[in-house]
């Protein structure tokens, strides 16, 4: 069986699942046998003319940028969003709940009109996405996941259930029995609850579970002490594209 | 049968001395407000007097994620997982959750008897302690009284500077033996009163479940759920799971892993094809009610709902299973009495 | 001998970010030397506009997966300052562990993983995994350990979790800190004399080019001032965190997406070799000796060898590291609740030593605890223009060295700087194509 050629990219984002990548120390020369690193900007010289699969990091901000995912999309027989920016927009989506004015306005003052910008999109909202590795960044152990199940040629099984079960199955404290917010209820598992384990509320980085049901997630919000805008903003902080769709 | 008496400060002893004899298992306390059964280490952080732990000790028998066998691509081969009974005191358990245990004995040992469940339970002792119902504990109104000592090789009833030891079969009489403690003669305290209620006993629920399919409760309680699933992951009385396999990075083998699972999750309905039998988060809600008073019930004629109050205690948008079943109960009455 | 020079190198590689180097040299006469940046611009500041005291850090740890620690410290001290949040003695220790811990991991990629692939002349570090097994296999070791620092105490290494404003929402235990140390000394120390050695066998493959600048980094009186400290200058010495923006003075140029920064020349210099010029005082003997080693010398002015002060500092964190942790233990831990209640509002400032130089936040916030305006001045962002005055000199001394020599080194001279694009590039969108 040959090796799937692999190509890594990056987008607009801060290229932190890309350092996931090479922070797998104790997997990273297991991974390198399965594959042939084609292409890796970050890590690598070097550019290829096709690829098995391409992992894409980022979301897309600006013209280049929608024409470069058009060419890796082209090439690549199987893509992989990686992290929150490409998967949903991330958090690069915050600056879509500003009107695009002043967006401009804030960095640019009398000169807006000097630079054009784009909303930030998810990787998926201008070409095909096969498959999604989620998380801010994107978590470690889904993209082993992915991985393997894709050099074994499986599908990969993304999670549809809540934060609060995986939450539940460690019978971890919760968030909310600490005095705090957390967003765990609506957002979708596939991280083992990392951060309400270590202490912190869940910030909906991995994306919203499918259907949510985010009005009754306001009242929660709102009930535990937040305001309505407060609770909108913390629901949009990595899900802003969502939740526009949602109360638009 | 004797009862002794224990004084407040004298758990600890208790405890070691039973510690001495098999491993215990306790409540702790977890994080800020929280308490869980962990194993006894050092007897000194054992709590007893606690509302409730996040999980019964079902997760001793029905371990939230377990591995059923591993395998071996290379080998075409695999091996099941050595399961051992548990042989274990699960000390200061309240009699809600003995009662949640023996449901599950019923349902895990019937048909396809569940061998690693059945394994686990065996050398089982239990050491149970009242409780004073708190804000959320509706047990009385499912026949389990926070005194009930049924079940148990030992019980503890609370009283103000102590317990009163009750040995209830022989393995807990041996167990206590070589402790020295004095006899107690001046009989139980009055029970504590609860603060919830379920209106109707379970023969006069069947009735009232039978006419609620349609009820408006379910999709009006659905607006407020966002389908996370804690009620089900919470409750001693829920036993279903899911199967996963993982092959390791090297490709050469990996697990196959079962964990809990729950009604309220849409993916746990969806089947091969993609079809979802319960789409809407009102058929999940009024599923899971069932589940606890009518599928089960029907057939045993008893509440499968043992009235701990985890479902509604841990619910951050507040919903109640004591109000739902009232609410049906109310709706059932009204039309009951509605002249034709 | 040709006096006519072109080179455009798109979206370097191996550095974080897009960049691009242009050099236009016409009949003898340099038009254009410059680090083109290109990265897609992200807005950081007006993100964070309207956005609670809980979520600034979150927010600007992603600024950069690689400095998200740095930005991370950073935007908690600023948020600390502005609205009167204390914070107690074992957070600012185990602050300064995760610093360290970052820093040791930062400077150890950047040796190996994207420096040192020049100094064998192959085009990554996956050929070495091949070619040079053993030290393949210790850099992954050493990057594990300095992420587990960051793992055991903040949660997670890449966008920390638990530290927060006011403090921590969980502390490690005293075993995993125990264990820390323990793999410190076993493993890290033993593996930082090896690094040396190897970096010592390579040393001939650093490029000469010497160029006099301002050094800017942090100084502190107690010790190697990373976590915090006084702006220093090697020009004009020592002023207060506050007036960052004097000795900052961000201006737009058209190359850029970054803005440049100036303070009493042209361009200064930011990073591990402007600490290794103002601080090596402060170093711990491990360091000091490797620096006689490697053959850095105090008032070092070939940018190159910031590679090799990334190297001799990773030391002082290592050694310090160990001094945080035994007094951590000897103190006992304390599961201490954050302090999250404001006791005023308004501006507060953040000045860290992130592994590129000097990171600075400021906030401002209103009555409710939301941000209303906010700045944010990356190492990076500082250096560009030092970074294209290297380059305007270095040409014409390489000039005759023929185009892909030429090109290596200025690539060289980039990486050597380890610039962090993606951070650099919080703000502005600037066409600058003709």
């Amino acid at each position: 069986m040959a090796k799937p050629r692999v190509a890594i990219f990056d987008f607009t984002g801060c290229e932190g699942c890309e350092l996931n990548q090479l922070n797998f120390e104790d997997q990273l020369l297991d991974i390198l046998a399965h594959v042939d690193i084609v292409e890796w900007r970050e890590a690598m010289d070097g550019h290829a003319d096709e690829y098995d699969i391409a992992f894409v990091e980022g979301s897309l901000s600006t013209p280049d940028c929608i024409k470069r995912i058009h060419e890796v999309r082209r090439k690549a027989k199987v893509l992989v969003a990686l992290g929150a920016c490409a998967v949903q927009g991330g958090i690069n989506g915050v600056k879509n709940t500003h009107p695009i004015e002043e967006v401009r306005e804030e960095v640019y003052g009398e000169d807006k009109y000097l630079f054009p910008t784009l909303p930030a999109l998810a990787v998926s909202s201008v070409v095909k996405v096969d498959y999604n590795v989620r998380g801010c960044p994107m978590t470690q152990l889904e993209f082993l996941k992915v991985f393997t199940a894709l050099v074994l040629g499986k599908e990969p099984i993304e999670p549809e259930h809540s934060v609060c079960v995986e939450c539940k199955l460690k019978e971890n404290e919760c968030v909310y029995a600490r005095g705090m917010i957390c967003l765990g209820p609506v957002t979708r598992a596939g991280c083992d609850a990392h951060c309400p384990t270590v202490g912190q509320y869940c910030t909906g980085c991995r994306g919203l579970v499918p259907e949510p049901n985010l009005k009754a997630m306001e009242e929660i919000l709102v009930e535990h002490g937040l305001n309505v805008d407060e609770a909108w903003k913390r629901l949009q902080l990595f899900n802003a594209n969502e939740i526009e769709g949602v109360r638009s | 049968m004797v009862q002794f008496f224990l004084e407040s400060e004298r758990v600890t002893e208790l405890v070691t001395h039973l510690k001495g004899q098999k491993p215990v298992f306790a409540p702790h306390r977890k994080g800020r407000k929280s308490f869980a059964f962990e194993r006894v280490e050092d007897a000194a952080d054992v709590v007893l007097d606690y509302p409730r732990v996040m999980h019964s000790i079902r997760k001793f028998f029905l371990p939230p994620r377990e591995t059923l066998m591993t395998f071996d691509l290379a080998e075409n081969d695999f091996s099941t997982a050595d399961v051992q009974p548990s042989d274990a005191i699960f000390f200061g358990v309240h009699s809600y959750d003995l009662g949640a245990v023996h449901r599950l004995d019923y349902n895990l040992g019937k048909g396809h008897p569940e061998k690693n469940y059945i394994t686990r339970r065996q050398g089982a002792v239990f050491v149970g302690v009242s409780f004073e119902p708190d804000a959320y504990h509706f047990c009385g109104s499912v026949g389990i009284d926070p005194m009930d000592t049924s079940g148990f090789d030992i019980f503890l009833t609370k009283l103000l500077d102590g317990y009163i030891v009750e040995a209830l079969t022989e393995v807990g009489e041996q167990l206590l033996n070589g402790l020295d403690l004095p006899a107690h003669e001046a009989g139980k305290p009055a029970r504590g009163n609860f603060q919830q209620h379920i209106y109707l006993p379970q023969a006069k629920l069947n009735e009232v479940m039978a006419k609620s399919y349609d009820n408006p409760v379910w999709a009006e309680t659905a607006e407020k759920c966002v389908g996370c699933g804690t009620c089900n992951l919470v409750c001693p009385t829920c036993y279903c799971f899911n199967v996963e396999d993982t092959v390791n990075i090297q490709a050469t083998g990996g697990t196959r892993d079962r964990h809990w699972d729950g009604c309220m999750l849409r993916e746990f309905t969806g089947v091969a094809g993609g079809e979802v039998f319960r789409e809407h988060l009102a058929d999940r809600q009024r599923h899971r009610v069932f589940r606890k008073f009518k599928y089960i019930s029907d057939e045993t004629g008893q509440p499968w709902c043992v009235g701990c109050g985890r479902c509604t205690a841990y619910c951050t948008a507040g919903i109640s299973i004591v109000n739902i079943v009232n609410r049906l109960v109310g709706d059932y009455e009204k039309v009951a009495v509605t002249p034709i | 001998m040709s006096t006519n020079l072109d080179i455009n190198v798109k979206h370097l590689t191996r550095v974080e970010g897009h960049g691009n180097i242009v050099v236009n040299m016409k009949d003898g006469t340099l038009e254009k030397a410059q680090l083109e940046i290109v990265e897609a611009p992200r807005y950081f500041e007006a993100m964070l506009k309207g956005r609670s005291f809980h979520e600034a850090a979150i927010i600007t740890s992603r600024i950069c997966g690689i400095c998200s620690l740095g930005h991370q410290m950073t935007s908690l001290k600023a948020t600390e300052q502005a609205l009167g949040l204390d914070v107690s003695e074992q957070t600012v220790l185990l602050r300064r562990l995760l610093v360290h811990g970052a820093t040791l991991q930062s400077n150890i990629l950047h040796a190996y993983f994207l420096a040192a692939p020049d100094f064998l002349k192959v085009g990554s570090v996956f050929p070495l995994v091949g070619s040079h097994p053993e030290v393949v296999v210790r850099a992954l070791r050493m990057k594990r350990l300095a992420n587990d620092i960051g793992d055991v105490v903040s949660g997670r290494a890449v966008h920390p979790i638990t530290p927060v404003p006011g403090g921590f929402t969980s502390v490690p235990s005293a075993r995993q800190l125990e264990e820390i140390k323990r793999r410190l000394i076993e493993d890290m120390v033993p593996d930082f004399e090896a690094t040396v050695e190897t970096l010592k066998s390579l040393a001939a493959a650093i490029p000469q080019f010497e160029r006099e600048t301002e050094y800017i980094s942090l100084r502190s009186d107690d010790r190697y001032a990373l976590y915090d400290g006084d702006i220093c200058s090697s020009d004009t010495g020592r002023v207060d965190d506050g007036e960052y923006r004097k000795m900052t003075n961000e201006f737009v140029v058209p190359h850029s997406t970054s803005k440049h920064c100036k303070a009493n020349r042209t361009s200064y210099f930011a990073g591990a070799l402007a600490r290794w010029n103002n601080n090596h005082d402060k170093l711990c003997d491990l360091a000091l000796g490797a620096a006689e080693e490697l053959g850095l010398q105090p008032g070092c002015t070939n940018p190159y060898m910031n590679t090799i002060a990334q190297v001799v500092e990773a030391a002082e964190c290592v050694t310090d590291s160990l001094a945080i942790i035994d007094q951590l233990l000897g103190d006992g831990l304390k599961d201490e609740l954050p302090n999250q209640e404001p006791t005023r509002y308004g501006r507060g400032v953040g000045a860290t030593e992130v592994p590129r130089g000097i990171l600075y936040h400021e906030y401002e916030y209103d009555r409710a605890g939301r941000i209303v305006k906010a700045n944010c001045i990356i190492p990076t962002g500082q250096n560009l223009g030092n970074i294209d005055d290297d380059m305007k000199k270095l040409v014409p001394e390489i000039v005759d060295e023929g185009k892909d020599a030429i090109t290596l080194k200025l690539e060289m001279l980039v990486r050597a700087y380890d610039p962090c694009i993606s951070c650099s590039v919080h703000m502005l969108d600037v066409e600058f194509r003709d």
